[in-house]
């Protein structure tokens, strides 16, 4: 495995690999990964790629390399009453790299969306070994296409990313957790509706199935008075059982990076119950030390645990997904053991625009080298 | 040519008729189209294109035409598509705050249809009563509330398009997301190269519990910058934050009924929504600020039609120019927001050293210009020489690491700066884009790129 040290070195070595027709795949710090695990001749790992190389607290605007952990960064911000409105799981160890190139979020989604929406500017090292720079560091700015924006999710199947700008946030100066236990996933859905109605606004909502029922955990983040205010109303209109400041977070961390199989699932947040009763119940029943979690402002779950009995599990992820897809969503497996992977396409059906995918893929990447075969439809 | 597909009247090729179409918001360039088409379904853009591809036509999109770059400025000998009868709001789905529309609906129709039941449609260009969602998703569209809410990209879920084979694809979902590559982020401001969309899906929001509006002034612009920065320092984002200099209020008070005061150097137009009780400890603590930098004045609308009447006078702040010049010249550049006082003290030496009159609007809370050069076109060559004035402030922009264009869009207008914020490596990794959607390059071939590229057989060959 390689590390190199600068964007400059990996351009190097990138032109390297072009010249002797060598594949390439790109990792974060832990190895590789991605739903469908590519055969590469050589593997390019960004953990020495791990400074911030520029943060300017008063433009809210921090530029930082591939390598760098999700903590690590939201470390330095917590100096300046800054944060990344992104919280992927694993933050201890995911790259933000990793973050971005597969498109990871956490519960803040539900407020602040997904890299894409916090992406201002990216160097990225092609698969020619050719640096090039997209976006800027200024918040707006639309001279030119949005390649930061289209390098987000794309598993290192275009090219390598070097360095990202970000747009931050102030951390809020007060935060609330309602925890609501004994819900079923229609009452998830209910309990969105009302704060919609009552014009509320969390900045995370997410339900922990326990094989039984699922415990809402809704977070109120900003200024004491509005956080406040937001919880009394909560509580005044949702007329049920709570439990205030225990936050849930371990279980969702749990339900997030446990196991050996990791499952995502979408599909319209009003789909949430139908969802439930069609994959995730059936999916949590065929695991061992099953856990879940949704988001039902986003229309996401995750369902993750261990594989003892791979034909039950197998029995179980076709017609989830059967369903899903009927219903305008995905089930991706984005972990899964070898002998799932080899019977059960970790992405699912590819989408009606896939022939442009090609096309992008065929442009950025003509030898097909960088992870081959291991991103949607094989690309 | 083309009467077959949408009909003789929707058909247009008389000089009269092409007069309409022979520019877009950027009026001093105009260039007459050999024929311009108004198709009505997505069936009869696929077919046009189609035709115009027999005909070897090069074809430029257009929405309401209210563009600032020349993204829809025809080319010679090019099928100008208008999608102007293209108005339909296909579906709204409250639960899941989507709503599919076709691209020609007007930015402010989508909020007002969605009014009484108590959402709306954030990006907010100044044009928003006329501008149509479709040319907001060429452009990437923003609008003073995008410094909270972000801009078009941030609130467009999937889209219907065609491209230049006349094949009709779905981009991106409904449904978070989507497998693949995101080629919604690439479509998305892409000004009109990579094909036609022809349906739109955008998620709404819901309306805030409060809004409040604050309009301060100050003796100079050093001070409102610097009011803009300590309060965004303070962890408040408001939803938006406006700047106009001296000259830009003398022209809006002689446009519209405001009664701002002309002797002042600088005002603030600042709004901050949310949650009610959120929103008065915030705005209070921007006040508060305000006052300490010195404002001159602070003011609170006494009801919605005086805050209405403040925005109002604010948006309407490029066409007010007219009432203090014969002519001006739009510009629009991003800077870093702690380099606001800087830059505009460089544009005002600017403005001094070439004998121009500039008078700035812009939205401060994300450093974005739009620096207006006031000149007289029957004067010698004032145009030619405003216009260089404005290619200096993109200069300044550059310099301090901003952007030539945050909203506007590059265009016919800014293709040959791109060269300047980007190198040769850069462009040619945004190519691969335009070459994956359009290898032809029938669409806006000229726009954007400030060299002709070709789509090689394969990436890699310039």
């Amino acid at each position: 495995m390689y590390a190199p040290a600068s964007i400059d070195e990996a351009a190097e070595l990138l032109r390297d690999f072009a010249a002797k027709r060598r594949t390439v795949g790109i990792t974060g710090a832990v190895g590789p990964s991605g739903p469908a695990r590519a055969r590469v001749d050589e593997t390019v790992s960004t953990r020495a790629l791990a400074e911030i190389v520029d943060y300017v607290p008063t433009d809210q605007i921090v530029t930082v390399q591939a390598g760098m952990t999700v903590a690590r960064l939201q470390a330095a911000l917590r100096k300046h009453d800054q944060r990344l409105a992104l919280d992927p799981p694993a933050a201890e160890r995911t790259t933000i790299g990793g973050a971005v190139a597969s498109a990871s979020y956490g519960p803040l989604r539900t407020r602040y969306g997904t890299a894409r929406d916090v992406i201002v500017g990216m160097t990225i090292v092609r698969a020619d070994g050719t640096i090039a720079r997209g976006g800027g560091k200024v918040v707006k700015n639309v001279a030119g296409f949005d390649i930061p924006k289209l390098m987000v999710g794309t598993y290192g199947t275009l090219a390598m990313v070097g360095t990202i700008t970000f747009r931050l946030h102030p951390l809020p100066q007060a935060s609330c957790d309602v925890v609501f236990p004994g819900c079923d996933a229609a009452t998830l859905r209910s309990l969105c509706a009302t704060m919609t109605q009552a014009q509320l606004e969390p900045s995370a909502v997410y339900g922990i199935f326990d094989g039984v029922s699922y415990a809402c955990a809704v977070r109120f983040e900003g200024f004491p008075a509005g956080v406040g205010a937001q919880r009394d109303a909560l509580l005044a209109l949702a007329q049920r059982e709570c439990s205030e400041g225990a936050s849930l977070d371990a279980q969702h961390e749990a339900a997030r990076t446990a196991g050996d199989v990791q499952l995502k699932i979408t599909t319209a947040p009003s789909k949430i119950g139908e969802l439930h009763a069609r994959a995730i119940a059936p999916l949590y029943a065929a695991l061992a030390s099953a856990r879940a979690v949704v988001y039902p402002e986003v229309g996401a779950a995750f369902v993750s645990g261990d594989c003892i009995d791979a034909p039950r599990l197998l029995a179980a992820l076709a017609p989830a997904r059967a369903w899903v897809e009927s219903a305008g969503g995905t089930l991706v497996t984005s972990e899964a053991p070898a002998e799932i992977r080899a019977s059960f396409d970790p992405w699912g059906t590819p989408p009606p625009s896939f022939a442009l995918m090609r096309a992008l893929k065929e442009r950025f990447d003509p030898d097909r080298r960088l992870s081959p075969g291991s991103f949607v439809g094989g690309l | 040519m083309f009467a077959d597909i949408v009909g003789a009247e929707n058909c247009i090729t008389d000089p009269a008729g092409l007069r309409v179409y022979e520019c877009d918001g950027l009026t001093g360039t105009r260039v007459r189209p050999a024929a311009v088409v108004l198709p009505a379904t997505t069936d009869e853009v696929a077919r046009c294109i189609v035709r115009a591809g027999e005909l070897g036509m090069a074809i430029v999109p257009r929405g309401s035409g209210t563009g600032l770059s020349g993204g829809a400025l025809p080319i010679v000998g090019a099928l100008v598509i208008g999608m102007s009868r293209m108005r339909a709001i296909l579906d709204v789905d409250l639960e899941n705050q989507r709503m599919r529309v076709q691209p020609g609906v007007i930015n402010l129709d989508i909020s007002k249809h969605l009014a009484p039941l108590g959402y709306y449609y954030a990006p907010d260009p100044s044009s928003q009563s006329v501008c149509s969602i479709g040319g907001n998703v060429a452009e990437n569209s923003g609008g003073a509330h995008c410094l909270k809410y972000g801009f078009t990209i941030n609130h467009v879920v999937a889209l219907t398009m065609v491209l230049a084979s006349g094949e009709v694809v779905e981009i991106g979902s409904p449904v978070a997301d989507p497998l693949g590559y995101d080629l919604t982020s690439a479509v998305i401001g892409s000004e009109g190269l990579l094909g036609i969309v022809t349906e739109v899906v955008v998620r709404f929001l819901r309306k805030p519990q409060a809004t409040r509006t604050v309009f301060a002034t100050f003796p100079s612009t050093d001070e409102a910058g610097e009011a803009v920065s300590q309060i965004i320092s303070a962890g408040i984002v408001p939803a938006a934050i406006e700047m106009m200099d001296a000259l830009a209020i003398e022209a809006i008070v002689a446009s519209t009924h405001v009664d701002w005061p002309l002797d002042v150097g600088a005002a603030l137009l600042m709004d901050v929504d949310g949650i009610a009780a959120e929103v008065e400890e915030t705005a209070d603590a921007a006040v508060a600020i305000l006052q300490r930098i010195g404002a001159v004045e602070i003011r609170n609308p006494h009801d919605e039609s005086e805050r209405a009447l403040m925005w109002k006078g604010r948006k309407g702040a490029f066409a007010a120019m007219g009432r203090i010049s014969p002519n001006y010249y739009v510009q629009d550049g991003v800077i870093p927001r702690s380099d606001i006082a800087r830059v505009l003290r460089e544009i005002s030496e600017l403005s001094q050293r070439s004998g121009f009159r500039i008078a700035n609007v812009f939205h401060a809370g994300d450093g974005n210009l739009h620096p207006l050069v006031l000149y007289d076109a029957r004067s010698g060559d004032e145009s030619e020489r405003a216009e260089h004035v404005a290619s200096e402030i993109l200069q300044i922009c550059i310099k301090y690491g901003g952007s030539i264009t945050g909203e506007h869009g590059v265009g016919a207008d800014k293709a040959a700066y791109m060269g300047e914020m980007f190198n040769d490596d850069d462009l040619e990794t945004m190519h691969y884009v335009r070459c994956a959607f359009d290898a032809t390059r029938t669409f806006n071939p000229t726009k954007v790129f400030p060299a002709p590229r070709i789509c090689g057989d394969r990436a890699g060959v310039r």
